[in-house]
């Protein structure tokens, strides 16, 4: 029995779980992070940490932007590696970052057109870090600049950020949410480069701004969803357009819905994409490498001009097949320009040979080598099913 | 009164029901995966190390008939007393010596891998061999028991696991990708060969261990053998999961990247949307599967040192002392994690072979040809 107790006793001392433990109130709890370089090439750090203090409610108003404190507060340091900025800030900040929640890391231009390994590296290494961060360039701006605003819709700009991208990649298809686990799945598969998010900033950046971004309703700068940015293996090359962005996902059987303006402004209609299906099967002919490309869509017509007619049956084939023909001839435009101009494999060909031909893929990894999706020829197949036209039956 | 009512409890205490035996089947049986055995087959063989599994949960089928042979034909005896039965008392005593000593360096090496484990993902902060004891106490304490209590414990030990699984599971299920299994056998059918063996010998060895449990003390039913085929079946399905799901949901390329992919995986797992980053509760299925090897083996050489030592005092602490041994072994051998995961994944398979299977391969050939012996003699008794 007394050895009992005392072996108790000892434990109780020995769980020093305790030596790990951190208060609450100890923590800056990090929710975004910007990665820039500065003038001597060291990493420039922007850290946008919730802001924990109670807002003061003798003003009578609660709201962030009446009192004038913000629910987030930015902090910027420098250093030569990632984690010695970040430990950095502790000489600004009460507090020592807690990076567990992060949501958004953003990254410059710059510091995307260097190694992405090396910037990744900090992130997947240390336990403590989130998964589940989205990762975005920062295009014709800086991260400093984008974690600097403050947005009217959401209290965590951060949020505000992240649910701007995967609104757009939820309802217009030209961007992708992929977290970071994702992002390094991609970058790591043979026959096949990353593509990641990006942002901007619409409007001016006032240097004083403070709280005057959210006390008006037609505020000066807003962060705004950019088009896809694509790698080679680990450097930043360049953007898609919106449309590629689109049929980017929709190669990679990841587009849940999307919107085609099509013909002209006098004679053209809008379709909303509302269900997409992708297939991909490889196939080697007479030593040609060819990949078909099977898209099943559903599709809507949602706007449409005085000029364009969609009243019978056979006017709705002939708009069927306008969008198939649009579809096709997009995809496959998009298919030459990642061959030809951006010489990246986006969407993935070499890996489609990789995983469904694997003998085929070494033999064509031995016979061209990186220079292999020149070599690699697309068939696409494109039905499209118009399922609603509206609730208008004839020109009104 | 009392005293009877103390040697009713003991007796009982001192027996195995036969599911707790059956459990003993599912969790001494998955330690030495976390870190070393599932790394070691996803290096050789990738993406097919679901097949793996398979391949090796059929081999191991060979080790439970080993297993079963020998406790049909030991006359009620455990390993120890057997081996000293059959090959005479030096002989005896040497195997049994060969089996504790490989024991304790399995024992040591699976406390620097959890340990290491720990510390890399819980808690970075906290002095290593604060960790190293916080797991050698219960370690000791559990084996000073008898076998029943400790089948017990095993027995919750399987549910938690259980329920810990099948959280694990549905939370992960949204994530699965099915491309992520091709492609299919890339580099041929030897490495999935080389990679099942290893999961055979990880596996089986442990239950070669359940020899130290005469026949005596386990309490029969009536579906005594229909419970180890459940569980048997059962765990062979929890590392097919734990694979095919780090498969699934992270892929080939990111595995790679990771030294507990196992681990990794629970990162990903929501339940509905809303209940995150779970892992690290999740994760104590694995914590609960070394534990349950390290009590078990503890008790193995327990039961050894038992038979030599008659002082009731000194046999119980007897354990603290082993595990002050391996206390101070762990801080003078592993000072640095790379030695100990470097060494553990060069000889780890050599150590079991030689410390393990090759003594309980002589018991078992030793019990043949007794058993040979035996009727031979009644045969021609009869004539």
């Amino acid at each position: 029995m007394k050895t009992k107790i005392f072996i108790l006793i000892v434990a109780m001392f020995l769980f020093n779980g305790l030596a790990n433990s951190r208060e609450l109130n100890d923590l800056a709890i990090l929710s975004s992070m910007g990665i820039e370089l500065d003038e001597d090439g060291n990493y420039l750090i922007t850290v946008q940490i919730l802001n924990t203090k109670k807002p003061d409610s003798s003003s009578g108003n609660s709201s962030s932007g009446g009192s004038g404190t913000s629910n987030v507060t930015v902090f910027k340091s420098n250093s030569s590696t990632i984690h010695g900025a970040l430990r950095d800030i502790v000489l600004q900040s009460s507090k020592k970052i807690y990076i567990a929640h992060m949501e958004l890391l953003l990254v410059s231009e710059e510091v995307a057109k260097t190694d992405m390994f090396d910037i990744l590296d900090f992130f997947i290494r240390d336990n403590e870090n989130s998964n589940n961060f989205i990762l975005a360039v920062t295009k014709d701006t800086t991260p400093k600049e984008v974690l600097e605003i403050l947005t009217p819709l959401e209290t965590n700009p951060t949020q505000s950020i992240k649910n701007t991208i995967k609104a757009t990649y939820k309802n217009k298809g030209t961007t992708i949410d992929n977290i970071l686990t994702e992002n390094i799945q991609i970058m790591l598969k043979p026959g096949m480069n990353m593509v990641a998010a990006s942002v901007g900033i619409d409007g001016e950046v006032k240097k004083e701004e403070g709280s005057d971004n959210i006390n008006s309703s037609a505020s000066s700068a807003k962060v705004i969803a950019k088009e896809l940015a694509y790698f080679d293996k680990k450097s930043l090359m360049g953007y898609l357009t919106e449309e590629e962005g689109l049929y980017y996902n929709l190669g990679l059987d990841d587009l849940k819905s999307g919107m085609l303006n099509m013909g002209t402004k006098e004679d053209g209609y809008v379709v909303e994409i509302l269900n997409a299906k992708s297939s991909s099967t490889p196939r080697v002919e007479n030593d040609k490498y060819i990949i078909d490309f099977n898209f099943d869509l559903s599709c809507a017509i949602t706007e449409i001009s005085r000029e364009k007619k969609i009243e019978t049956f056979d006017e709705e084939v002939i708009i069927q097949k306008e969008i198939e023909e649009r579809i096709k001839n997009g995809f496959e435009s998009f298919a030459n320009k990642c061959k030809n101009e951006y010489e990246s494999d986006l969407i993935g060909f070499g890996n489609i040979y990789y995983k469904r031909l694997n003998k085929e893929y070494e033999k064509l990894m031995a016979k061209y080598g990186d220079d292999y999706l020149k070599h690699i020829d697309i068939n696409t197949n494109v039905k499209v099913k118009l399922v609603n036209e509206g609730s208008v039956m004839s020109i009104w | 009164m009392v005293d009877e009512k103390i040697n009713n409890e003991n007796q009982e205490t001192d027996n195995v029901s036969s599911f707790g035996y059956a459990t003993f089947f599912s969790t001494i049986t998955k330690g030495f995966f976390l870190g070393i055995g599932t790394y070691m087959m996803f290096e050789i063989s990738k993406v097919d190390t679901y097949i793996s599994v398979i391949i090796g949960a059929l081999t191991s089928i060979i080790t439970i008939a080993i297993l079963y042979f020998i406790k049909r034909h030991s006359e009620s005896k455990d390993i120890i007393d057997l081996n000293k039965s059959l090959f005479g008392n030096v002989i005896g005593t040497i195997l049994n010596i060969i089996l504790c000593i490989a024991l304790l360096v399995l024992i040591i090496l699976i406390l620097q891998n959890i340990t290491q484990f720990v510390k890399i993902l819980y808690m970075p902060d906290t002095q290593i061999n604060y960790i190293r004891i916080l797991f050698l106490i219960p370690i000791a304490y559990a084996a000073n028991k008898s076998i029943g209590i400790i089948g017990r414990i095993s027995q919750i030990v399987f549910f938690v696991n259980f329920v810990m699984l099948f959280i694990s599971l549905i939370g992960l299920i949204p994530k699965i990708n099915m491309d992520n299994l091709l492609p299919v056998l890339k580099d041929g059918v030897n490495p999935t060969l080389r990679s099942g063996f290893i999961y055979f010998i990880l596996y089986s060895f442990p239950l070669l261990l359940l020899t130290i449990i005469p026949n005596y003390k386990i309490k029969s039913s009536k579906h005594s053998k229909l419970k180890v085929v459940i569980i048997f079946l059962y765990v062979t399905f929890v590392m097919f999961t734990r694979i095919i799901m780090s498969i699934l949901v992270l892929g080939q390329e990111v595995i790679d990247v990771y030294r507990f992919p196992e681990y990794m995986v629970l990162k990903m797992s929501t339940l509905f949307g809303i209940i995150e980053r779970m892992e690290d509760t999740l994760a104590m299925q694995y914590h609960s599967d070394v534990l349950m090897f390290c009590i078990f083996a503890m008790y193995f050489i327990m039961t050894f040192i038992r038979k030599k030592i008659k002082n009731q005092k000194a046999i119980k602490t007897i354990p603290y002392v082993i595990s002050i041994f391996i206390f101070i072994v762990l801080n003078i051998l592993f000072k640095e994690s790379m030695v100990a995961y470097e060494f553990t994944e060069k000889y780890i398979i050599s150590i079991i072979i030689v410390g393990i299977f090759a003594p309980m391969i002589i018991t078992l050939i030793g019990t043949i040809a007794r058993a040979l012996k035996t009727k031979m003699l009644n045969l021609k008794s009869a004539i």
